[in-house]
């Protein structure tokens, strides 16, 4: 598909202090592409200058090749769904979804008729006389979608556009959202910082930290095959362990962690650089009794079962004194104290360089991930 | 509210109390009066005589005084939207600043009142008269060669009414402009409304309880005000106001007076009632 949005280089900083940094991405047509990243990571920034509110500090941005970088908000072909919504308190649904038709001149019959349209497929048809304050968070939700997708955007941005719902009901629009986005085909560029509705919605995520956008790739990609020790922590559980690269064979990588040897099929960090091998819990074997054959083993005592219907989450304190999370069935009947052997696949084993960690040592299974109260305060969050 | 939540009943009127007295001492008991006093007969040296005649709000009918009711209309509805005119620009710029920069020029706001509105308005005297600081400034320049007649004017009352409410005007329109969700805005354009546009669609229809509120405060004292047109505009400009003080004070005419002030708080519940029937009980300053 045809690139719709492109960034080049795109740089924001809020006074002298940098939030945006050298974003280079192009968004193709029709896809589904989601900035994810911790608060503060500069993905609402970096919307907001897409949507014209923000004023790049450098760089370029591109709408189908023509250059809107200095266009008001007003000239731009892209629309906003704001986290609050932001709708139109006065105004009654109808009003509301009307506003930005009646702005482009549209005929009375045009309006009534797209409109109509629009609240019958957003379910919102009973609803045209309520003002915004008569309405759940859910519908409100709906209104603010269908106020900005009944101007047929080329592009659609949404700002963490559920953040402000429970999670069933979230769950619910997630899954709205993705329909309307196929059957309308419109480009959405969405942003959140909930990595498992990145995962589930996105065609693309691209994850930012610090202003910097560290990997750009599908979901599978970016779940199985992360670029950075932050993109492995961020998205998803992951035991991240240090370790030291000392050669290679063939195609696997072969790590030291303390005086234990283990290989990985993956070789990406040179012999010397500090490294560390992420390991996705669900990834790694059980085993009570020391298995025999080739593999990666490391040998420890559980320390605590979580247990969550679906699966077994068995807490390990290794020999070295670190601690891994593992996945096993539901059914396993491990218990704290058990002495078990864990064993993964070179394949599983993912070898990244070290970096330090900004927000603090993060345990593993437990990602930086915010919770939506202890967001940043502040004007823009994000 | 729940039953539980609130105080037992002895407790509520026992506080409910005292302001009951103070408006019933204060307020009602000489409304009354005002309103009993309009139906007497005066006597021959101006006294009360306690008999049921319509006399005052007869003569209230002769031109003069329809002169007077009509300018004093007109005078503070001018007032009214030249502090609504003033005021709003002065409320968005301070509604628009950083929160620091807002405290001060709120401030600046304020601070009149902290200095007795009589000295406040001499002080414009001293600027206004023939000798005073601007004719005497104007004429050194060579500008002008002889003074201007600005005090004693009607522009002068006028001045000195805005001069005294327009903060009553911009500090609840502020109230209603920092409210304003500043997504709202860039929603808006962000649907294709241009300046223009933005203002008229989305922020004047939320900022309209404040504009209104503003009107009221500044239309019901500009109605009564008799100090600031005595002392600017001279005996020359009478309204509403001075003829009240008049007919109480010098023409020893109460039964005139009252009926005047009957009249007078009459035309106030007309306006507030239009501004209850804009705006109906939204909170805030809708429960003027």
């Amino acid at each position: 598909m045809a690139t719709v949005l492109r960034l080049v280089d795109l740089c924001k900083n809020f006074d002298s202090t940098p939030v945006v940094r050298n974003v280079n991405l192009e968004i193709r047509g029709g896809e589904f592409f989601t900035f994810l990243g911790p608060s503060g990571c500069g993905k609402t920034t970096t919307l907001r200058m897409i949507g014209g509110f923000e004023q790049p500090t450098s760089g370029r941005i591109l709408l189908d090749g023509q250059d809107i970088t200095d266009l008001p908000p007003f000239l731009r072909d892209v629309n906003t769904v704001f986290q609050n919504y932001a709708l139109f308190p006065h105004m009654t649904v109808v009003q509301n979804v009307a506003f930005g038709l009646e702005m482009r001149g549209a005929s009375k019959a045009e309006i009534a008729s797209r409109v109509k349209k629009m609240l019958a497929i957003f379910g919102l048809t009973g609803l045209e006389k309520r003002k915004p304050a008569q309405l759940s968070g859910g519908q409100q939700q709906r209104v603010a979608v269908a106020r900005s997708l009944v101007l047929h955007p080329r592009v659609l941005l949404l700002d963490e556009p559920l953040a402000a719902l429970d999670a069933q009901l979230r769950r619910q629009i997630q899954i709205e959202l993705k329909e309307i986005q196929k059957s309308s085909g419109v480009t959405f560029v969405y942003v959140t910082h909930d990595q498992e509705e990145a995962l589930s919605l996105s065609d693309r995520i691209g994850v930012m930290r610090e202003g910097v956008l560290e990997q750009v790739a599908t979901p599978r990609e970016v779940y199985s095959r992360p670029a950075t020790r932050f993109v492995a922590e961020f998205v998803g559980e992951n035991n991240i362990l240090p370790v030291r690269v000392i050669g290679s064979q063939g195609g696997d990588t072969l790590l030291e962690m303390g005086h234990i040897r283990v290989v990985a099929r993956d070789g990406r960090v040179a012999k010397g650089q500090p490294a560390v091998l992420a390991i996705r819990p669900e990834n790694i074997c059980l085993h009570a009794e020391r298995p025999v054959g080739e593999g990666n083993l490391l040998a420890g005592v559980v320390r605590e079962c979580l247990y969550s219907g679906t699966s077994l989450k068995v807490v390990l304190q290794l020999d070295s004194g670190q601690r891994l999370l593992v996945q096993t069935q539901a059914g396993a009947s491990f218990q704290p104290e058990d002495r078990v052997w864990a064993a993964w696949r070179p394949e599983n084993g993912r070898v990244l360089p070290d970096h330090p960690v900004p927000h603090g040592q993060v345990l593993p299974g437990h990602p930086p991930n915010p919770q939506p109260g202890s967001r940043r305060r502040g004007r823009w969050p994000g | 509210m729940k039953e539980t939540d609130r105080a037992p009943a002895w407790f509520r009127s026992l506080m409910g109390t005292p302001p009951l007295l103070w408006l019933t001492i204060f307020l009602g008991i000489p409304l009354l009066l005002v309103v009993a006093i309009s139906f007497t007969t005066r006597g021959t040296y101006g006294g009360v005589v306690y008999q049921f005649s319509l006399a005052s709000y007869a003569m209230l009918l002769d031109p003069l005084y329809v002169g007077i009711m009509v300018r004093s209309l007109g005078m503070a509805t001018v007032a009214t939207l030249v502090c609504l005119l003033a005021g709003y620009p002065l409320a968005a710029y301070i509604a628009a600043a950083g929160p620091e920069r807002r405290r001060w020029l709120l401030m600046l706001v304020i601070i009149p009142f902290c200095i007795n509105f009589l000295i406040r308005t001499y002080a414009w005297m001293v600027l206004l008269r023939s000798e005073g600081l601007i004719n005497s400034l104007l004429m050194a320049t060579g500008l002008i060669e002889s003074p201007l007649a600005m005090l004693y004017t009607p522009g002068a009352v006028l001045l000195g009414l805005v001069y005294i409410f327009l903060p009553f005007a911009v500090l609840p329109i502020y109230a209603s402009l920092e409210k304003l969700d500043p997504h709202l805005v860039e929603a808006a354009s962000d649907l294709g409304a241009r300046g223009g546009q933005v203002l008229r669609r989305v922020v004047l229809p939320m900022a309209a309880p404040g504009i209104a509120a503003g009107a009221l405060l500044t239309f019901i004292p500009s109605l009564g005000m008799f100090v600031v047109t005595d002392l600017m505009g001279g005996s020359r400009t009478m309204l509403v106001g001075n003829l009240i003080q008049n007919q109480f004070m010098a023409a020893r005419n109460w039964q005139l007076g009252s009926a005047a002030s009957v009249l007078l708080i009459l035309m106030v519940l007309v306006g507030l009632g239009i501004y209850r029937r804009l705006f109906p009980a939204e909170g805030g300053m809708g429960d003027v």
